[in-house]
């Protein structure tokens, strides 16, 4: 446990250390009682890029102090120059991040300097237009003992909370599209950066091929997904039927299909499970894997929310029919207060011509938690081998996030790393002992991801680093 | 957890920047056409906003939350400035402003016929007839000329109507009533199909012997396409001087229709959907072709012509018509997400209950209809007024009765009626002008939901006003939504009441973006 605080500012290259962790001044000496952490509130902004805390803007008053007059000025200099450095890297120049790390006295957590809190630095404050340094009007009384007194440092804390450390969960591969459960070495008390590796096997199929999908990762046990098999659903009148689709690699083996009887909006479907009694009083989103195979349709599929005695329209989806592909549709958000209210679907096809009909194979329901994550990922898999896909949680490291693909399992930075196409959020933030992922990703005429003689499979791996706003 | 912003290579295309933590202001705008206006400036080093600046190819603003498409559209402009770059793009609506539309549906107007001329060709005359299009086309026979079919060929008169040139469309039904008179059976009458140049391709209809007087006859059928549809009177005899009296042999056609549909009726939704087919071909990745969601007004139109007009301008015009229902519905047209233009009466999508700190609320009449006549210019090109209609329980409200005119751009009494009928049901009850500042929104269950799921088109509920207030005079307590501006740095949401003052939005803007 430290007995001394420890507090510096640094590249990885450069430290200006302000205070020493030992009894030992610092060069850059902070004055007695000349600062105190900054405790962030709760983000308002919704914009990605960011952690659940606000960014902070801490103030503190050093002495600068050299070995000479010239050394002071040069101290001075390194420390103006990495509060630049820090403006820089949040524009996006290829410059190193620079952290402030901060090792408190008396915390169990960061007992000395060589494991400290850390936050990356973005900048100065509002309205203040110095480079982060202010100086006094002694500025030019003091050398007498080669100090620079009354230095005001100010910058902004991109978090607004200090990560320390790192836990990590792991899962071997298994069925897509999951939820997969991964198990972390602890659960944490508040919502942490977290990062992501997908290891995909038996995914390429020989030739290449786009992976359209949706990435969902979620803590809460009601995220679920229900296929076509599940006993709960129910399609109303001869217009629904439950065949087999295992030839197309159905989860679960079936589909839920819609034959259309005339061009009037269809009888419904309710996909109802007993798992979604855990989804009450919860803001969830509602995705479908669906197939409109018939060529020279339009088809029109509506979403409603529905219980006992009401229905309640969601989206509206548009699909020109002919592909025998299935696709993912987000059919947007359920929240209802009281009792679970299902999704329910209903078909309208432009024309009988054809003989269309509609598939469904599994529906995602997935709670929008902030811990909730939802990517839509479109990667070019353009040959054999490509089998990682990163979703790198950097709010330490980059000022905008990544999404990659790789070779490797080392994930960024290494060969072979390609950035691929995203909507969504890809900044994670989890805290559960628990995190769920799934890949809603049909490829071809298979319902998920398959070869061509095997489905695909998926390891998941995850980085977590736990962030807290004041220290432990 | 937030709102992922991108800029992707086209709609479907690659990312090319995810500029969400380097936002330093955005706002997302919807207005009754969907996705409006988007502005976003961006913290960038030069090298990189230059990147953005100088991309080529069409660049769209996605934002993204949950699945959720929060806002999107396209790039319509980039400027550098100090720090980086400011953004601006359009919902996809802008597609329907990209190029110029010219198609003949109908016409109902007896001005656009024109007597051919001598020197288009050597069987016209017209010189030698009386002709008038007052309200009718007419053709008569005058004292004293001479009229027959010798060398250079047969001598008439004839009334054409072309298609606008650039048009794709081709006439292919008409209907009319026509009442022929002749002194003797050497007169003819006919209504025929002539090519872009006014050449002869064939009557459609010939009624040749007329002695005495025949109809009024009603004729409704289809044709073959053809560019230009004539009407004709002639002697079909050798050269003789005509000495009855003027107009003893003539032709008169009322209730005159030409169309280029096959059904005898054309409603708004067959326009929007050609609309769609020309907008998706001249740009295939801009709306979706799907037209699925246009449903039909059931409104018969009279004159639907467009010359150089712009897609956007001709749906919103559309859309004003109402419908055939009395009294008639409003309409919108609008693109969300889908991509899928949506024409459909006006209704509340959703509606949001919220709890407000500051209302900035007035209200006045000088907004308020409680009575209303349409102006229109009928087939002579006289301005006329329908009889004015009048919502009794709105005078009785509000003790005064406040009249307005609508203009309409018809030949049609009964399409100004509609429209005027419109007019009088959106504005009879007393507008709420302002803006309301919502940081909180809940749906009827009381369950909250993210602010940009609050869009134009949806209804508001203020729950925490005064509950003396009167629901039914004011829309003050609840009013549908025309305008939304929401701030995802902020988190909140600025929303405007339908029918608010064009002053009103431009201060708000203004206000807005500072």
């Amino acid at each position: 446990m430290a007995t001394q605080p420890y507090l510096a500012i640094s590249d990885g290259l450069t430290t200006v250390e302000i205070q020493s962790g030992t009894a030992s001044l610092a060069a850059y000496a902070m004055r007695e009682n000349a600062w105190a952490p900054t405790v962030a509130e709760m983000l308002h902004s919704r914009i990605s890029g960011y952690g659940p805390y606000s960014p902070v803007v801490e103030t503190l008053t050093i002495e600068v102090r050299g070995s000479s007059i010239a050394d002071a000025y040069a101290k001075l200099s390194v420390l103006n120059g990495l509060l630049e450095q820090a403006h820089r890297w949040a524009r996006g120049e290829k410059v190193a991040a620079v952290m402030v790390n901060w090792s408190p006295m008396g915390s169990s957590l960061s007992p000395n300097s060589g494991t400290p809190y850390r936050d990356v630095i973005i900048g100065v404050g509002p309205n203040n237009q110095t480079s982060g340094v202010r100086l006094s009007a002694e500025f030019d009384q003091t050398f007498s003992d080669y100090a620079i007194r009354d230095v005001t440092v100010q910058f902004v804390r991109r978090n607004g909370a200090w990560s320390i450390g790192s836990v990590v969960g792991s899962l071997a591969a298994a069925a897509l599209p999951g939820p997969l459960a991964v198990t972390m070495a602890q659960a944490d008390p508040f919502l942490s950066p977290t990062a992501l590796q997908l290891q995909l096997v038996n995914h390429y199929p020989g030739a290449p091929y786009t992976l359209n999908g949706t990435l969902i990762v979620a803590e809460e046990a009601g995220f679920n997904i229900i296929d076509a098999s599940a006993a709960g659903i129910y399609g109303l009148s001869g217009e629904w039927t439950n065949p087999t689709d295992a030839a197309n690699a159905a989860v679960g083996g079936e589909v839920w299909r819609c034959t259309p009887a005339s061009t009037n909006e269809s009888d419904v479907v309710n996909w109802e499970s007993a798992g979604q009694q855990a989804l009450a009083n919860t803001r969830y989103g509602v995705w479908a894997a669906v197939r409109a195979p018939t060529a020279g349709v339009t088809y029109t599929i509506r979403c409603y929310a529905f219980n006992t005695i009401r229905s309640i329209p969601l989206k509206t989806v548009t699909i020109e029919g002919g592909s025998s592909n299935p696709v993912i549709i987000y059919f947007g958000t359920i929240l209802v207060r009281g009792t679970v209210w299902v999704p329910r679907f209903t078909v309208q096809v432009s024309t009988l011509t054809g003989s269309p009909t509609c598939d469904f194979n599994y529906v995602a329901l997935v709670p929008l938690y902030p811990s909730t994550t939802v990517i839509d990922l479109s990667i070019p898999m353009s040959a054999s081998g490509y089998d990682y896909i990163n979703v790198e949680n950097l709010l330490l490291q980059r000022p905008t996030p990544i999404v990659s693909l790789t070779t490797y399992s080392g994930g960024l930075g290494e060969a072979n790393t390609f950035p691929v196409t995203y909507y969504g959020d890809p900044i994670m933030i989890t805290k559960a002992a628990t995190v769920r992922v799934a890949l809603l990703a049909p490829r071809a005429n298979y319902w998920r991801l398959h070869n061509g003689s095997t489905p695909a499979t998926m390891a998941v791996s995850v980085t977590r680093q736990p962030m807290y706003r004041v220290p432990v | 957890m937030g709102i992922q912003i991108g800029i992707y290579q086209g709609r479907y295309g690659g990312l090319v920047a995810d500029i969400s933590p380097l936002l330093t202001a955005c706002l997302f705008e919807t207005d009754e056409h969907g996705f409006s206006v988007c502005t976003a400036t961006v913290q960038m080093d030069l090298y990189s906003a230059f990147g953005l600046y100088d991309s080529t190819g069409v660049l769209w603003l996605h934002a993204t939350e949950f699945g959720d498409r929060v806002w999107s559209g396209r790039l319509q402009g980039r400027e550098i400035v100090p720090g980086g770059i400011r953004l601006q793009a359009a919902g996809a609506w802008v597609y329907l402003l990209d190029a110029p539309y010219t198609e003949m549906w109908t016409n109902s107007s007896y001005r656009d016929w024109e007597i051919m001329p001598v020197t288009d060709g050597v069987d016209r005359w017209p010189q030698r007839f009386e002709a008038d299009n007052n309200n009718r086309l007419f053709a008569a026979a005058r004292t004293g000329e001479t009229y027959g079919n010798s060398a250079p060929g047969s001598k008439a008169l004839i009334w054409g109507l072309p298609l606008p040139a650039g048009s794709s469309r081709k006439f292919v039904r008409a209907a009319f009533d026509y009442r022929i008179e002749g002194i003797d059976t050497n007169w003819v009458f006919g209504f025929q199909r002539r090519d872009a140049s006014g050449a002869f391709l064939g009557n459609i209809l010939l009624v040749a012997s007329i002695a005495g007087v025949v109809g009024p006859t009603s004729y409704s059928a289809t044709f073959t396409a053809c560019d230009r549809v004539a009407f004709f009177l002639q002697r079909s005899a050798a050269d003789a001087v005509y000495t009855s009296a003027t107009g003893s042999t003539n032709a008169r056609l009322t209730g005159l229709r030409v169309m280029t549909t096959t059904s005898p009726a054309l409603y708004s939704d067959e326009i929007l959907r050609d609309l769609v087919a020309f907008v998706s071909t001249v740009n295939p990745l801009g709306i979706s072709s799907a037209t699925n969601q246009i449903q039909s007004p059931g409104l018969d139109l009279a004159n639907e012509e467009y010359a150089d007009a712009l897609p956007g301008t001709i749906v919103d015009r559309l859309a004003k018509l109402g419908d055939s229902q009395t009294p008639p519905r409003l309409w919108r047209a609008a693109i969300w997400e889908d991509n899928v233009l949506r024409f459909e009466p006006r209704s509340a999508d959703r509606t949001w209950f919220v709890d407000v700190a500051d209302v900035s609320v007035s209200r006045a009449l000088d907004r308020t209809v409680t009575s209303v006549y349409g102006v229109y210019q009928d087939a002579n090109a006289i301005t006329q007024r329908t009889a004015v209609v009048s919502d009794a329980a709105a005078i009785a409200t509000l003790g005064i009765d406040r009249r307005d005119h609508v203009s309409v751009r018809t030949t049609s009494s009964a399409e100004a009626a509609v429209a005027a009928n419109a007019l009088l049901a959106d504005q009879s009850t007393l507008d709420a002008r302002g803006q309301v500042v919502v940081r909180s929104i809940s749906d009827e269950y009381g369950a909250t939901y993210p602010l940009h799921y609050v869009r134009a088109g949806h209804d508001v509920v203020i729950r925490n006003l005064p509950p003396s207030l009167s629901t039914d005079v004011d829309r003050i307590r609840r009013f549908r939504i025309s305008r939304t501006i929401y701030d995802p740095i902020a988190d909140l949401v600025t929303i405007v009441p339908e029918n608010a003052t064009e002053l009103l939005d431009v201060a708000m803007l203004r206000a807005t973006l500072g």
